[in-house]
């Protein structure tokens, strides 16, 4: 049972450890950019149910409206 | 714990075989083949009766049908519970989540799979039959589920196939510290969706869509089949089972996939060839499938491959003659395969009673 204890917190705590360490090593150093969004670029999910379990953690979806200065050009990418 | 899981298995053997043999016993009395002397029937008796007492209050072992039948409710019920409770948990984080500040939430990321991993282990060294264990290991795996997804949404984390790789060790873990089948079924669903992630990866696409490769999970399939050759699970019930049986699945479902769309396959011929090319081998592995099992006595193996095989006949059926058979005709020559099958499978069976088949 010993090992099985070990193994558990070694899976458990290593995962976690890896993780927020690559978060942490992420952000690092300066921020190469900022963007602040308004109201006018987001909106709520369009899904009801998502609206109801999420009745307190409100998740706003990004919308972007660029300028139409040239012909839209629409490639897809077989993978 | 291995002590009493190697003992619990082996006495719930030996009291069906002191049921068997008591019933044997009072048949061939009542056919005047052989009767105990009253001493030695009594002499018997008591050690039975002794020994399955013995059984009853070490190991927690089923001594009668009642008690056997109360067995598979309570393992019903803590499947159900087990499920519940993971669900549960679910929304219990999505509800309360935007209370919480970051470090917090990080906090009860971490917190919750390793206290009820914690949990799932004690239950599993306290208890005998291990179902409270059982259901703490599932709901502890759903947390770190939870756990590694939520960080990957809090902190904006590319989304990455080695997640499934930890979950499956944990998984593995789970179920062979708790002797819980479910876990490694999930276990096995991870490490095979992730060698499929990753072979995928490696011929190009984006991991996610590993799934339109179904050629991928013939890697996992051969290495699950042979696994409990070189390892034995003679303290684990019913593991060779699942391990064979999900092997079973991850080559079929692909092959059935593959006869039927040949376009989404590896190779570069045309479809209708690859279509056909996967027919064969689908009937050919199922037959074989089928022939491996009453040679080993596999009877989990034996029932797959006539599902697959019985599968694999009614969808070339369903292609060659639904359209242009009136229905009645069509559904009439689906019975008459099946008669056919019965015929081949009495035959089978009574060469095997000839033979002197194992019992």
């Amino acid at each position: 049972m010993k090992k099985y204890l070990i193994i558990g917190l070694v899976i458990l705590l290593g995962t976690n450890l890896v993780v927020l360490g690559g978060v942490a090593y992420n952000r690092m150093g300066e921020a190469t950019a900022h963007l602040t969004l308004t109201e006018r670029e987001l909106t709520l999910p369009y899904d009801a149910f998502k609206r109801r379990i999420q009745e307190f953690y409100l998740q706003l979806i990004g919308e972007l409206r660029l300028p139409l200065t040239s012909p839209i050009t629409r490639t897809t990418h077989r993978m | 714990m291995d002590e009493i899981k190697t003992s619990q298995a082996d006495a719930q053997h030996r009291v069906d075989q002191i049921h068997a043999f008591q019933q044997e016993l009072v048949a061939l009395d009542h056919a005047g083949v052989l009767a105990l002397e009253p001493e030695q029937a009594a002499r018997v008796e008591s050690f039975h009766t002794q020994l399955l007492q013995e059984f009853s209050t070490i190991y927690d072992v089923d001594t009668n049908v009642q008690a056997k039948q109360l067995t598979v409710g309570m393992k019903i019920a803590s499947l159900f519970g087990a499920l519940a409770m993971a669900v549960s948990i679910f929304f219990l984080f999505y509800q309360f989540w935007g209370h919480l500040g970051t470090t917090i939430q990080v906090s009860i990321l971490i917190a919750a799979p390793v206290s009820l991993f914690l949990l799932s282990l004690h239950l599993a060294q306290k208890e005998q039959s291990a179902y409270f264990s059982k259901i703490t290991a599932l709901v502890s795996l759903a947390c770190f589920v939870l756990n590694l997804s939520m960080f990957g949404q809090i902190f904006n984390i590319t989304p990455s196939p080695n997640a499934f790789a930890v979950w499956a060790a944990f998984s593995f873990l789970l179920a062979y510290a708790c002797n819980a089948r479910l876990l490694l079924v999930f276990g096995i669903l991870s490490i095979c969706s992730f060698i499929a992630m990753k072979v995928g990866t490696w011929s190009g696409m984006y991991w996610i869509s590993f799934g339109e490769r179904p050629e991928n999970f013939f890697i996992p399939s051969v290495i699950l089949f042979l696994l409990p050759q070189f390892i034995k699970h003679k303290h684990y019930s019913g593991f060779d089972v699942i391990y064979r049986v999900m092997a079973m699945l991850m080559v079929f479902l692909p092959i059935l996939i593959l006869s039927n769309w040949g376009q989404i396959s590896y190779l570069k011929w045309t479809s209708e060839i690859i279509e056909g090319l996967y027919q064969f081998i689908g009937f050919a592995l199922s037959a074989a499938a089928i022939w491996l099992g009453i040679r080993r006595n596999w009877g989990e193996v034996i029932n797959t491959g006539n599902v697959f095989f019985i599968l694999f006949l009614y969808t070339k059926l369903f292609d060659w003659w639904w359209d242009w058979m009136p229905k009645y005709v069509f559904f009439f020559v689906l019975g008459l395969t099946a008669l056919l099958a019965l015929l081949v499978f009495k035959r089978i069976r009574l060469s095997n009673l000839s033979t002197g088949g194992t019992p």
